[in-house]
């Protein structure tokens, strides 16, 4: 397909920025300089420099919009490949229909309506050109399609400037003298040609809306021909002005693509005919020359000879065009007509064959030694030919041809790549995807073989430029291959060694490969990470030392950020992101990293023990620094993109944390307005038109939905607003709610998370020792939860919410026990308040699986009050109906842990309960305790997928840890030195095995561990030393796995059960993620999604764990249970009665 | 000038005062004065139109005489020589040098004092020009002492000879301009002077004598010219003392406030920008300054040559080494001569 000339100069601004000719500062004539010389990414940035001045006129900061639209616009044009071209066309397309939204009447109104529907058919082009791409002829239909939709968009805004246009024109006198009035006169002139421009552009609409089907199929035909009598229509009206012409040559191109040769070689005479003095002209005949000669070697005209001499004659005259497109373009018809001569021409002499071949050659050659659409084919022609000429298929024997046939198999790797991937995504039987594969390497191995060759060959003589060129070439191709280390090594020594001279750019791109291959190292070895990360850092820094300010240098800080965020080192990440310079097209995108990672940072702070922390000054400069960072990046990210359009997850993403951010600085009025305003508001971001078809990643994500509206929420809280609050809430309930298989349960785990919050916030008030704004924040929240509470129309949804907040309140007042139990009060109130409604039916529609929920929640707060004997009663009701639901297990053996640490009486002696389970409660339920739990959730990940891990590995450690902690405090209150060295001993010795079953565990558990099985160590009189990490968890708990204890059951087969009436909590996960654990961040959130996330106890509620053999928790072990109680019941001396106070508290108090 | 040719001159301009009609065109756009010239000085040229009293037009207002009967071809010479086009004005002046039209003395005496004027333009950004162009323009000096040209002459010749680091000559020749009775041009020698010391390396000096200069009431165009020139020149002071916000404001505020049309002014007022911001490590922002120039004020050659300079080392060092490339070409061709290729060579940027 070939493009057409626009034969309009667009004039429009012109006329507009006349008016700013007297201004000190040439606005739009510096920013057309910047364009011409195709210089836009400073023509953005002096946008942007314009924007911000104050000083800058408001009349030029209106059309701000609309020049950036040009500017992007004009840079799709040399931004290459689709994927580009399309990001810089939405761009364009944005900021036009932000133009036009915000001016209304402004006289550039109809040019920007004009763009918006020329960047919609370069969108159509785009497509069609895809469509037509071998790798996706199987999807040609939709490609199609889509082209033919965004047509006609395209045309009906241009009917619309049509409309608009004529209407200017028309208001216009018929007769204006042009010496008396030459301004007005032009301005009817100018109002003309932009009616001739949307006819003409009309025109070549239907042309393209033709290009959308096969090739001389019916549909094709019939729209050339409408687009023909379009042609012809504006020709008849215009064929005085050099537009007309163009409409008559576009009609000739119509019958050519009908197949009508003749007709179309008639009109293409007819223009060959004019006068070609004017250059316009002359441009225009060239083209059509071009045309004329497609037809001459039509197979149906044949008349290669005619052809072959036209060319060459045009060729002569016109040298100074010759590398030009018009130029190439009809070398290659040459080349053709001389190739179709010898075909067509059985009796030619050898010689003369010989000789027309050679010259075929040659021309092909020419074309392929310049950039155009005919590059490849004609290499491609080239080989054919050498063939021809008996040259053979054989390998070159100099370094310019084996580099020149390398680099042509190079660029054909995209098209195998692209053949697999398109062959997957389509759901390609294996074997059509395996053989494409095999194309794709066996490609692979031939470029790499004739690159290798080419470096053979060269010489003293080779040029260096080109030499490197092969080693960069060679060193992608080997990566692809998956040699990385030979692709680090090559790239390496070219980026050391030709830093400057004629190389620097090949140099810069090698640095750049070298250190893709270290990553690609990395991400392919997790095992050898550490050595990596050094390798790429050696790397990362060679580029940003010899290339500060290039766009690799930004490239590799923005990788090794990512890295440093994979590894959970947020703090290097943010010194890599924010190195990236103010003049880099990336420093928006790497300001908002740099934030996200000092607010990660600050976060991850929460899930330390206190010794680790860092200081309160640093801190509190991670939150400074974040902040600062985040709201640059926002800034500068909402000046580069269009008020309207779909907002980027980043930028949404920044503004999350930073509202987050502003939560703690009790800034909630600039949270609201951030989450809501424009331009693009974070609330508008998240919204779908399906809630239950959410996507499971970004910024439309249940999990980040539900987070929102959770800050929302508590901002509207800061100010006290009632009712905004109460919306907010009904919008997070239909986004929790709203999904598949979700129940009100899911909506209940979000306002316990919400809770969750609150008691960090207050926490880190605490910390940071702001005791005014902590108690002003209780205060706040008092009160507005009692307004709440008040209200006539309660749901269960918002009595959960105040239960879960005043249980926030009491997590958070731990330093003030009398506050934290009237907290805790009011909460269990609160639940009882629930239970009462529900049983005298003002609330209604509550199942079993909700009301569970709420008894489980108020178990706790009977905990938290110290109400143990209620709390145990509850939770034995919850278990003697649902005795394998987990998390019930997890809080029973929770209920006895705090009892025993509580300072009652012999309290103490319940740490064995809480340890080896029993009967409870007046119901007789049975409890597993905590290592009962923590085998069964081994068994289950032993033989569960990695799914199951996922979802339990982090209760299973929990329950580990919890049995050695119980262990430990029995065995420091046991009043018996005898036993409490043996349950001590006990204590070691359990950690240690698990430990060397556990190699793989995360840090953070691991520092649990270590941290415990020192302070068991100190308590033994023994001097402490760390935890040993051994061999990997996955394959040692297999081993281990039929290894027997005295505890050890019969093998049981272990089935998570999935009860459809409570299975609806999993797809908050995410959201669990967001806030369990400090949250994370959004950043983090958003970039890795497969991390495996946090699970917290709330997730766990429609969790069953179902032995085989029904009644494994079996007499027998219950018998066992209970004489072993019976025997440690029994205090060996009067020390019992005087529990000790735990020596030190655990990293993670039971909730 | 002697008297007997003081009066030689005279007797030729009133020679042809029956029959001419010589143009003087004034710089302050007030119109210009038609008629015969009947009297030129040092500081005045008096043209007495063919009604009404004689017209006396002070030379620090004259942009142009048009001579009656010069030859057609040298408006369009001092056109290329305004427009920057200096190479093809040299030309044009050499050949109506030849022209028989231009034996007339008055024209003579102009077309030399332009070729010397142009020459000494061209050495500004081509060092290898100096010594011709100093020669010829001391020699129209000597040679017309009392000529309108006076002031302008020794203003060129002294800037010349600055850029020959010929110091004390030039330091000479501003302070004959000194003399002159107009503020603007004392005001532009004062400014002369200050660069002379500036670039000597006295800084304070020259930042004391900049801000005397700018410390002047100016009220017309030329004195408000030569104001921002001053500004400029401060603004060149306070980078070198590192003070570069505050040179960045200074020149800020000369891009607004001088005509959009004074090239010379505003270019340089944007590469000063660029040091700034170069210095201060803003290179996308030096970048930005320095394409002022290419883009919109291409004509003032030297300054172009300047920021071509700039350009062809800043480009390297934000990953556009292609562009670097492009403008290093750029000024070799434009300026083979220009000191500013010769530091590029020699890698001294």
């Amino acid at each position: 397909m070939r493009k057409h000339c626009l034969p309009f100069a667009v004039c429009g601004f012109v006329l507009f920025t006349a008016s700013f000719a007297q201004s000190a500062e040439p606005y739009m004539k510096f920013l057309q300089g910047l364009r011409a010389l195709n210089y836009y990414e400073y023509a953005i940035f002096y946008l942007d420099q314009i924007e911000a001045d104050p000083e800058t006129p408001t009349a030029i900061k209106t059309v701000l919009p609309y020049e950036r639209a040009l500017t992007h616009l004009a840079k799709s044009k040399t931004s290459k490949g689709s994927e580009a071209k399309n990001k810089e066309l939405d761009l364009a397309l944005g900021f036009l229909e932000q133009f036009v939204k915000d001016n209304a009447r402004h006289e550039l109104l109809g040019q920007a309506n004009s763009q918006r529907a020329k960047i919609l058919l370069e969108r159509a082009k785009v497509e069609i050109f895809e469509s037509r791409s071998p790798s996706n002829q199987e999807s040609r239909g939709e490609y199609q399609k889509r082209a033919r939709d965004l047509i006609v968009q395209a045309k009906k805004i241009f009917q619309d400037a049509f409309v608009q246009h004529t209407a200017i024109w028309e208001a216009f006198p018929k007769y204006i003298d042009k010496l008396a009035e030459p301004e007005r006169f032009a301005a009817r002139e100018k109002a003309n040609v932009r009616c001739i421009q949307d006819e003409y552009d009309l025109a070549l609409c239907s042309y393209w809306d033709a290009q959308t089907f096969d090739s001389l199929s019916t549909e094709q035909k019939k729209r050339l021909t409408t687009a023909s009598t379009d042609f012809d229509a504006i020709h008849t009206k215009h064929r005085t002005v050099v537009a007309g012409l163009y409409a008559r040559m576009w009609q000739g191109k119509c019958f050519e693509e009908q197949d009508d040769i003749k007709r179309a070689i008639g009109i293409y005479n007819e223009l060959l005919g004019h006068d070609d003095k004017k250059d316009a002209l002359k441009s225009l005949q060239n083209h059509v020359r071009r045309y004329r000669l497609i037809c001459l070697n039509h197979k149906d005209r044949h008349d290669y000879v005619l052809a072959r001499d036209e060319a060459d004659t045009w060729l002569k005259a016109n040298r100074a065009l010759q590398r030009d497109r018009v130029g190439l373009a009809i070398r290659w018809e040459l080349a053709r007509a001389e190739e179709f001569l010898v075909d067509s021409q059985r009796e030619m002499k050898e010689s003369e064959r010989t000789s027309t071949l050679r010259s075929a050659l040659e021309n092909y050659r020419f074309v392929n030694r310049y950039p155009g659409e005919f590059k490849d084919l004609a290499l491609f022609k080239t080989r054919e030919l050498m063939v021809k000429l008996n040259k053979g298929d054989i390998d070159p024997t100099d370094f310019d041809t084996a580099f020149g046939l390398g680099r042509d198999l190079v660029k054909r790797i995209d098209s195998k790549k692209d053949a697999v991937a398109a062959a997957e995504k389509d759901g390609k039987p294996k074997e059509e995807i395996d053989k494409l594969k095999e194309d794709e390497r066996q490609h692979l191995k031939e470029t790499a073989r004739i690159l290798k060759l080419a470096l053979d060959l060269a010489d003293s003589k080779t040029e260096i430029r080109s030499l490197n060129e092969s080693r960069y070439f060679l060193s992608y191709v080997y990566l692809l291959q998956g040699r990385r280390y030979e692709s680090a090594i090559l790239s390496e020594f070219v980026a050391m060694h030709y830093s400057k001279g004629d190389s620097a750019q090949t140099a810069q791109d090698a640095a750049y490969l070298a250190l893709a291959a270290y990553v690609s190292a990395y991400n392919k070895s997790p095992s050898e990470k550490p050595l990596h990360l050094k390798l790429m850092e050696r790397m990362g820094t060679l580029i940003v030392d010899t290339w500060p300010n290039s766009d690799r240098a930004n490239d590799a800080r923005l990788q090794l950020g990512r890295n440093y965020s994979d590894l959970n080192r947020p703090i290097d990440a943010a010194k890599w992101f924010g190195a990236v310079p103010v003049s880099s097209g990336k420093y928006s995108r790497a300001q908002l990293q740099a934030g996200q990672s000092f607010w990660a940072a600050y976060l991850r702070t929460f899930e330390l023990p206190d010794e680790a922390k860092p200081a309160k000054e640093e801190l509190s400069q991670w939150q400074v620094s974040a902040e600062k960072h985040l709201r640059t990046g926002i800034d500068k990210t909402l000046k580069e993109i269009p008020a309207t359009g779909d907002s980027p997850a980043l930028l949404i993403g920044g503004k999350v944390s930073l509202v987050q951010i502003l939560i703690t600085q009790g800034k909630y009025q600039e949270g609201i307005d951030i989450l809501t305003n424009d331009p693009h508001p974070v609330t508008k971001a998240i919204v779908v038109q399906d809630e239950s078809q959410r996507p499971k990643q970004g910024v439309k994500s249940v999990a980040f939905a539900s987070a929102v509206y959770q800050f929302l929420l508590r901002c509207y809280v800061g100010v006290q607003n009632l009712e905004k609050a109460r919306e907010t809430m009904k919008s997070l309930e239909k986004v929790v709610g709203g999904q598949k298989n979700a129940g009100g349960e899911a909506v209940t785990e979000v306002y316990k998370e919400l809770g969750k919050e609150l008691e960090k916030e207050l926490k880190s008030l605490k910390a940071a020792g702001d005791t005014e704004r902590l108690n002003g924040v209780r205060k706040s929240f008092e009160s507005f939860l009692n307004d709440m509470f008040n209200r006539q129309d309660q749901t269960y949804s918002s009595l959960v919410w105040i239960a879960e907040t005043y249980f926030g309140l009491g997590q958070g007042s731990a330093e003030d026990t009398h506050q934290a139990g009237l907290y805790f009060e009011k909460a269990g109130a609160t639940y009882e308040t629930i239970f009462d409604r529900i049983e005298n039916k003002s609330i209604q529609g509550i199942d079993s699986a909700k009301k569970m929920g709420a008894k489980m929640r108020l178990v706790t707060c009977k905990r938290h009050e110290g109400q143990f004997d209620k709390a145990v009663e509850l939770i034995s009701d919850i278990l003697a109906k649902k005795p394998r639901a987990l998390d019930a297990q997890m809080e029973a053996a929770r209920v006895f842990q705090s009892w025993a640490a509580s300072g009652q009486a012999d309290s103490w002696k319940k740490y064995k309960d809480a340890i080896m389970g029993g009967e409870i409660g007046t119901k007789k339920a049975v409890m597993w305790g905590w290592g009962d739990t923590a085998k069964r959730l081994q068994r289950l990940l032993f033989t569960g997928d990695a799914e199951t891990k996922r979802k339990y590995e982090e209760q299973y450690f929990q329950a580990r840890y919890e049995a050695s902690y119980c262990r430990q405090q029995l065995g420091l209150n046991e009043p018996q030195t005898k036993n409490r060295e043996k349950a001590l001993r006990n204590a070691k010795l359990e950690i240690l095995g698990f430990a060397a079953i556990a190699g793989d565990m995360e840090p953070d558990w691991w520092d649990k561990f270590d941290r415990l099985y020192m302070a068991i160590q100190s308590d033994l009189g023994e001097t402490p030393v760390h935890l040993e990490r051994r061999q990997s968890f996955a394959t040692t708990t297999a081993a281990t796995s039929g290894t027997k204890s005295d505890e050890q059951k019969p093998a049981e087969e272990v089935v998570v059960k999935t009860d459809d009436s409570e299975s609806n909590l999993g797809l908050i996960v995410f959201a669990v993620l967001l806030f369990g654990g400090g949250g994370v961040g959004f950043f983090f959130m958003m970039k890795s999604q497969n991390k495996r996330p946090r699970v917290a106890y709330a997730e766990m509620a429609p969790l069953v764990l179902t032995p085989k053999k029904q009644g494994a928790p079996s007499k027998a072990r219950t018998v066992r249970a209970k004489q072993a109680r019976a025997k440690q019941q029994k205090p060996a001396d009067g020390q019992a009665s005087k529990p000790k106070q735990p020596k030190r508290k655990p990293p993670t108090s039971p909730q | 000038m002697s008297r007997a040719l003081l009066a030689g001159l005279f007797l030729a301009v009133s020679a042809t005062q029956a029959l001419a009609i010589d143009e003087v065109i004034r710089k302050s756009g007030v119109g210009s004065a038609k008629g015969s010239i009947t009297e030129i000085t040092t500081t005045n040229v008096t043209v007495k139109p063919k009604i009404g009293q004689a017209v006396t037009v002070p030379a620090n207002d004259i942009d142009r005489v048009r001579w009656d009967g010069e030859p057609p071809k040298l408006n369009l010479a001092r056109s290329a020589e305004q427009a920057g086009r200096l190479q093809e004005a040299m030309e044009a002046y050499t050949e109506i040098a030849k022209d028989p039209k231009a034996k007339d003395e008055n024209i003579k005496r102009d077309i030399d004092f332009m070729m010397a004027r142009t020459l000494g333009k061209m050495a500004l950004s081509d060092p290898s020009k100096s010594d011709e162009a100093i020669q010829r323009l001391e020699a129209f000096n000597n040679a017309n002492p009392d000529h309108f040209y006076f002031y302008e002459g020794r203003l060129v010749l002294g800037q010349v000879l600055m850029a020959a680091k010929e110091y004390p000559k030039a330091g000479l020749a501003f302070d004959a301009v000194k003399k002159a009775p107009w503020a603007d041009f004392k005001m532009a020698a004062n400014s002369a002077g200050a660069k002379l010391k500036l670039v000597q390396n006295d800084i304070a000096g020259a930042l004391q004598d900049y801000e005397s200069v700018i410390a002047l009431k100016a009220t017309t165009a030329a004195e408000k010219s030569r104001r921002y020139e001053a500004i400029l020149g401060k603004a060149t002071c306070l980078t070198q003392q590192k003070s570069y916000d505050e040179a960045v404001t200074a020149l800020g505020l000369v891009i607004k406030e001088a005509p959009a049309e004074n090239g010379q002014i505003q270019a340089e007022a944007y590469i000063r920008q660029g040091d700034c911001f170069q210095a201060k490590g803003q290179l996308k922002e030096a970048i930005l300054a320095y394409l002022r120039v290419p883009v919109l004020f291409s004509k003032e050659k030297a300054l172009y040559a300047e920021s071509l300079y700039h350009l062809a080392n800043l480009w390297g060092r934000v990953g556009k080494p292609e562009r670097g490339d492009q403008a290093r070409q750029d000024l070799e061709v434009k300026f083979p001569n220009s000191e500013w290729t010769k530091k590029l060579a020699a890698g001294a940027g």
